[in-house]
């Protein structure tokens, strides 16, 4: 099933977008020069996956390739499946990829498509040191660097998780302590304690009216039969 | 010599037969460093206005591929992956100094197969009528004497339903960016032309001849009135480069 095609964004810079998507593309197939078995999945994928992102305004088309993936920003052919929605959306999706349900991002097309891409991504296993040894060739001067550059990359990328953890960790006491936009926890948890328990004596009044109300049926029967 | 006899060469009003002499000498000038020049000039920015011109041509494998002007064959390189060893790709400039550059360039490259080269003018184009599914000029247009026949030239090879593609500079939509370019086009582009090339003039000319070509709406006009449909246009950069396309009906 095709999906619907949105036509191209040019709400960004065309060379701003040109540069992301060339940015994402050459990520990507540096990834997978040292994974040729990803490689060679991607190259059997012959559908287009669009990602069209609601804020910033654009759509990426990914498409499998010889060489590898080509990250487009202008396709006039039908697609086969479209992603939208906003970037923290999907990247939230990217991390997370459990369910689309309330995730904030709309599917269109074949689920398939999604999922075969989705596979090869959680495969995609990256060797920074072999990478960045071939990078900077054999020498003693690459060898010597390569360990230390992939050290400062895995920190990098230890940070940037670490820093994530700590931006949502202020948020959550930001948002309800100093704005009080929104409850704090230990309130919700109140709120959800006392709905159970009003929940409960609801029951418990509901069956007590049952009761009562099974009694009222029977009594009138007693006094009849007293008058006989 | 009436205003009909005349046209520009950058800032200076030549004689209509002078003006293709005088582009020549430029592009023999700079032909040898032109790939180090658009990198310098454009910090590699043009790869970038290079790539959407390709993903717009929407050139798949078969088709037939005109690229005009196409001097060092950036555009022909990638053309020549899309259609495949069933289309063909021609490599035009009118200049030949810049097609040798070109073409030397593809054949280090690897590109033998679909890649043919012609020295041609653009406005007047020597191949038959409903030719290519393709036409694209990339920097070129601005240099061709006469841009409306050129136009005209270019719908005739296409096929029906070919589009054409013109990658060129054009009016930033913003003024002061419009400040900060002249700025930048007309002090450090012919010093870094002097610095690099040992022509200061040449470079001075590319910068002139940007400020005389049409701008946005201008451009699509003309492509119009040539007789091309759906006409748009994409700014990149601000609108210091812009992408036209038109479709032959």
């Amino acid at each position: 099933m095709a999906a619907e095609q949105t036509p191209t964004s040019i709400s960004l810079d065309a060379t701003v977008v040109q540069a992301i998507a060339v940015s994402i593309e050459s990520t990507i197939n540096t990834a997978l020069r040292y994974d040729p078995s990803s490689k060679q999945k991607i190259t059997q994928i012959n559908d287009v996956l669009a990602i069209q992102l609601t804020a910033p305004n654009m759509t990426l088309y990914f498409h499998g390739q010889t060489d590898g993936v080509s990250v487009l920003s202008y396709y006039e052919d039908p697609v086969s499946t479209q992603l939208s929605g906003s970037i923290f959306a999907l990247i939230h999706l990217l991390k997370q990829p459990t369910s689309l349900t309330n995730s904030g991002v709309q599917l269109s097309g074949s689920v398939a498509l999604l999922q075969q891409w989705q596979a090869i991504f959680d495969t995609l296993d990256i060797d920074w040191e072999d990478a960045l040894g071939q990078l900077f060739g054999n020498n003693l001067i690459s060898d010597a660097f390569a360990p230390i550059a992939s050290d400062y990359l895995r920190q990098s990328s230890q940070w940037t998780h670490q820093q994530q953890q700590e931006h949502q960790r202020l948020i959550s006491e930001y948002l309800p302590e100093e704005l009080n936009v929104v409850p704090s926890k230990p309130e919700v948890e109140s709120f959800i304690e006392q709905v159970g328990d009003l929940r409960l004596h609801t029951d418990r009044l509901a069956a007590r009216i049952q009761l009562l109300k099974k009694q009222l049926a029977e009594k009138p029967l007693v006094k009849n039969e007293s008058k006989q | 010599m009436t205003k009909q006899d005349t046209t520009h060469f950058g800032f200076e009003e030549v004689a209509t037969d002078e003006k293709a002499h005088r582009v020549a000498d430029v592009f023999h000038s700079v032909a040898g460093k032109y790939d180090l020049m658009n990198d310098l000039m454009s910090g590699g920015v043009h790869r970038l206005w290079k790539r959407f011109t390709i993903e717009l041509s929407a050139v798949r494998p078969g088709h037939k591929v005109l690229d005009i002007a196409g001097g060092t064959g950036d555009l022909a390189y990638k053309f020549s992956k899309l259609v495949g060893d069933e289309g063909q790709v021609i490599l035009s400039d009118i200049n030949s100094s810049m097609l040798n550059v070109g073409r030397d360039r593809l054949i280090d490259r690897g590109v033998n197969q679909n890649v043919q080269y012609v020295q041609l003018d653009a406005q007047h184009i020597p191949f038959d009528d409903n030719s290519f599914d393709c036409v694209t000029i990339a920097f070129g247009l601005r240099n061709v004497t006469d841009k409306d026949l050129a136009l005209r030239s270019i719908l005739r090879v296409l096929k029906p339903g070919g589009r054409l593609l013109v990658l060129e500079f054009s009016k930033p939509k913003n003024k002061l960016l419009e400040k900060v370019y002249d700025e930048y086009s007309f002090r450090l582009l012919p010093f870094m032309g002097k610095l690099i090339t040992d022509d200061a003039d040449s470079y001075r000319y590319l910068a002139e001849s940007i400020r005389m070509h049409p701008d946005q709406k201008t451009l699509q006009s003309m492509m119009d009135e040539a007789g091309f449909t759906n006409t748009e246009y994409h700014n990149m950069t601000g609108g210091i480069v812009a992408l036209h396309k038109g479709i032959k009906p």
